[in-house]
């Protein structure tokens, strides 16, 4: 069994940690509760050949009141970049946070567009999706209230902290 | 270019040289091979530890190769000669086994004196109630009162991705989530160092020690790893020391584990060895002072379990061997056991069948030393076959005749001796009646009768019996007459002179038995005639008789003659020409 230390990062409100609540206790809440500094938990992930503990990070939202710590992401095996799909802001706020991390870390990146249960407020135009697509290993489109695809993004992050 | 054609012909020196060699070495070194395997075993011999060493040194090839062989040879053995493996094996389990139960016993021992003291003393009490007042665990008040300081906990934490790597703990339950305490404090430390920082230049800051009101976390810092300690009190400062070092002598042995750390914790597994040692505790005096006691408390509970426990055995011990002695009684004639069974502490239930002649119960019960107050009697009658109760009838029957000897010795008793005639009846009669005798016949045949003359010193019981079989026959005695005649004729003379005798007898029977008796001599006549005739007739019948016994020998005294003059006999028409008598007890109140 491996441990592996993974964050999520993003604007405050994208909803890091109701997907981290969904994953570890199955459970959502409508309640916003604004996190400080880092929360952290933990989750054993069976995958085809392994198990992989991933202790998760969940680092406080990032805006403009709240600065980027990079020390967070030491000895990260991977990261996440969450953005809100409702919010178009959300993406140009991540996309500085990402460029952020990349001046201290070179690991592995996915993007999450989160709340996919509400409306959509803004699409990639093509030539976004061809800039950002070097940049992230992959994106999910997830939704922590009903769960839809929770799961398989973090097995996907497992499955990338072992290679 | 040029050369080419050079190289694939061989020159002649070269020729020369192959010929050379092949003279030397022999075709394909076969000179040189030959001395080498000659020798081959001296040579292995003398490297073959070193090359092993060297080989193993330089990966793992040698155990990978080596453990199937190994392996299947012992199982081989195993196999082949398990006798001697159990005989090698015996001694060192024997010794394991003991010495775990001895561990065992005295980790009880110890385990349930803390508990009592814990409990049931007064200190015991107060520390719970103090516990409470000040809102903590039992256990941790008790840690804090019983120890300067304490180590709960030590973990060992990666120091850049915060992943635990190891952790022990005093007690298995109490110990918190390791992975999460070690990821939060290296995020903790992450903020900490990241807001306190003065200036820009300064070394990073970092947390040495982390309190609250119970407990501290000491954190002792590598440059790769963290050395966490769970402290309760206050830690002296050679303890504090004792972490750096440990995590020091970690960060050596485990150098290149630590190089190569990829998420994968189980090669840390080994550190335990080390971290076990950094779990320290120093007690108070007073407590030490305790610990050193013996645990005189649990002993005493012991002891008494024990005892309790001996004597609850001892009794019910006690109490089945009772049931089964008074089940004993079943096997007394003439008692049928239906149920023996303990119905409380103390109490038994006996029921039972009786024969009203066998051994009572109480008695039975007093002969054998039995409380009877114990015993709850439930019995019922019936009426037994065994031959010995069937004797013990027969006995009791023939207490009364004192005069039969009996002797018991035969398979059926043999009586011998003589007996009235009326009473050997009697005795016959009883004889008869006893359920289950079968040989009554041959029991009487051994009694002789006895004549009536011998009976004067018979007992009143038999006089009386005598007399009243005599006086029977007197009463039943009838002289019969002539018609119209008052005079007895032959056979009237030889009836009354054998009466006679009867009478004489009667009479002394009845002087014996103190009696007054008297005889009445009644005189009837038939209705043939006057009356006045008859009544003279009859009267004169029974004077006659009367005169003929006196004549015969019967004092006067006893004979009263009446007439009773026509008697009439309503089956016969005929009426009475007879005299006929009874004997009259006149009582003397």
């Amino acid at each position: 069994m491996f441990q592996k230390k993974i964050c999520l990062l993003g604007p405050s409100g994208v909803g890091k940690t109701s997907l981290v609540k969904q994953f570890v206790e199955g459970i959502f809440s409508e309640k916003y509760l604004t996190t400080i500094g880092v929360k952290i938990d933990k989750k054993l992930v069976d995958l085809a050949v392994d198990q992989v503990q991933l202790m998760i990070w969940d680092l406080e939202g990032i805006d403009r009141y709240c600065g980027f710590q990079p020390k967070y992401l030491r000895g990260a095996s991977a990261y996440a970049i969450v953005t809100d799909h409702t919010r178009s802001q959300s993406l140009v706020e991540a996309m500085e946070i990402h460029r952020m991390v990349r001046e201290v870390s070179d690991i592995p990146a996915i993007l999450i567009i989160n709340k996919s249960d509400l409306d959509v407020a803004w699409h990639w135009t093509e030539s976004e999706l061809n800039g950002y697509s070097k940049e992230f290993i992959r994106s999910f489109s997830t939704s922590a209230k009903t769960g839809d695809q929770v799961e398989e993004m973090f097995k996907f992050i497992a499955q990338l902290t072992l290679n | 270019m040029a050369d080419c054609p050079n190289s694939k012909v061989p020159s002649e020196d070269e020729v020369a040289m192959q010929q050379l060699r092949e003279l030397i070495l022999g075709k394909n070194q076969e000179f040189v091979k030959q001395v080498i395997q000659d020798n081959a075993r001296e040579m292995v011999s003398e490297v073959v530890i070193e090359a092993i060493h060297d080989r193993q040194n330089h990966n793992d090839e040698f155990s990978k190769i080596l453990t199937p062989v190994v392996q299947k040879s012992v199982e081989t053995s195993v196999k082949q000669q398990s006798e001697q493996f159990v005989g090698y094996l015996y001694p060192l389990v024997g010794r394991l086994v003991r010495k775990s139960v001895t561990s065992f016993l005295s980790e009880f021992l110890e385990k349930t004196n803390v508990l009592i003291e814990n409990s049931l003393t007064f200190k015991g009490i107060k520390w719970r109630f103090k516990a409470w007042q000040s809102g903590v665990s039992f256990s941790q008040y008790v840690a804090s009162q019983t120890f300067i300081f304490k180590v709960e906990q030590v973990l060992l934490i990666h120091r850049e991705t915060g992943i635990l790597l190891n952790s022990v703990s005093q007690s298995v339950h109490e110990s918190a989530d390791g992975d999460l305490v070690s990821a939060m404090l290296t995020a903790i430390n992450d903020f900490v160092s990241d807001s306190f920082n003065p200036q820009q230049e300064s070394p990073e800051q970092n947390l040495e020690v982390v309190k609250t009101e119970d407990f501290s976390l000491v954190i002792k810092r590598g440059p790769k790893l963290l050395l966490v300690a769970a402290v309760t009190g206050n830690i002296p400062q050679d303890i504090s020391t004792k972490f750096q070092i440990t995590n020091e002598y970690i960060h050596k042995l485990y150098a290149k584990e630590i190089a190569n750390f990829n998420g994968d914790t189980m090669v840390f597994e080994p550190a335990s060895q080390q971290l076990q040692d950094c779990l320290v505790a120093k007690m108070h005096p007073e407590a030490l002072k305790k610990k050193n006691k013996k645990p005189i408390m649990a002993i005493g509970l012991v002891i008494i379990l024990l005892i309790g426990f001996g004597f609850l055995g001892f009794h019910n011990y006690q109490q089945n061997q009772l049931v089964d002695q008074i089940a004993q009684i079943g096997q007394q004639p003439g008692i049928v056991t239906r149920n023996v069974e303990r119905t409380g502490w103390q109490d038994i239930e006996l029921s039972v069948l009786r024969d009203p002649d066998a051994i009572e119960v109480e008695k039975w019960l007093a002969e054998q030393h039995i409380d009877a107050s114990k015993i709850l009697l439930l019995e019922k009658q019936y009426l037994s076959l065994e031959a010995s109760l069937i004797k013990t009838r027969l006995k009791t029957i023939l207490a009364k005749y004192p005069q039969i000897e009996v002797d018991w010795q035969q398979k059926i008793p043999v009586l011998t001796g003589t007996l009235p005639n009326v009473q050997r009846l009697a005795l016959a009669t009883k004889i008869h009646a006893i359920p289950g005798l079968t040989y009554a016949e041959e029991l009487i045949s051994g009694i002789k009768a006895e004549e009536l003359a011998t009976i004067n010193e018979d007992s009143p019981e038999i006089l009386m019996a005598l007399f009243e079989i005599n006086k029977a026959k007197i009463d039943s005695t009838q002289v019969e007459f002539e018609k119209g005649q008052g005079a007895l004729n032959e056979k009237a003379k030889d009836q009354l002179r054998a009466f006679a005798s009867y009478l004489k007898t009667t009479i002394e029977l009845s002087k014996k038995l103190e009696l007054n008796v008297g005889l009445i001599i009644m005189g009837a006549s038939d209705s043939s005639g006057s009356i006045k005739y008859n009544q003279s007739l009859s009267q004169k019948r029974a004077l006659i008789v009367r005169q003929f016994l006196v004549e015969e020998g019967i004092e006067a005294q006893y004979l009263n003659a009446i007439g009773l003059g026509v008697v009439e006999n309503a089956a016969s028409g005929s009426g009475l020409r007879k005299v006929i008598f009874n004997i009259i007890n006149f009582k003397t109140d």
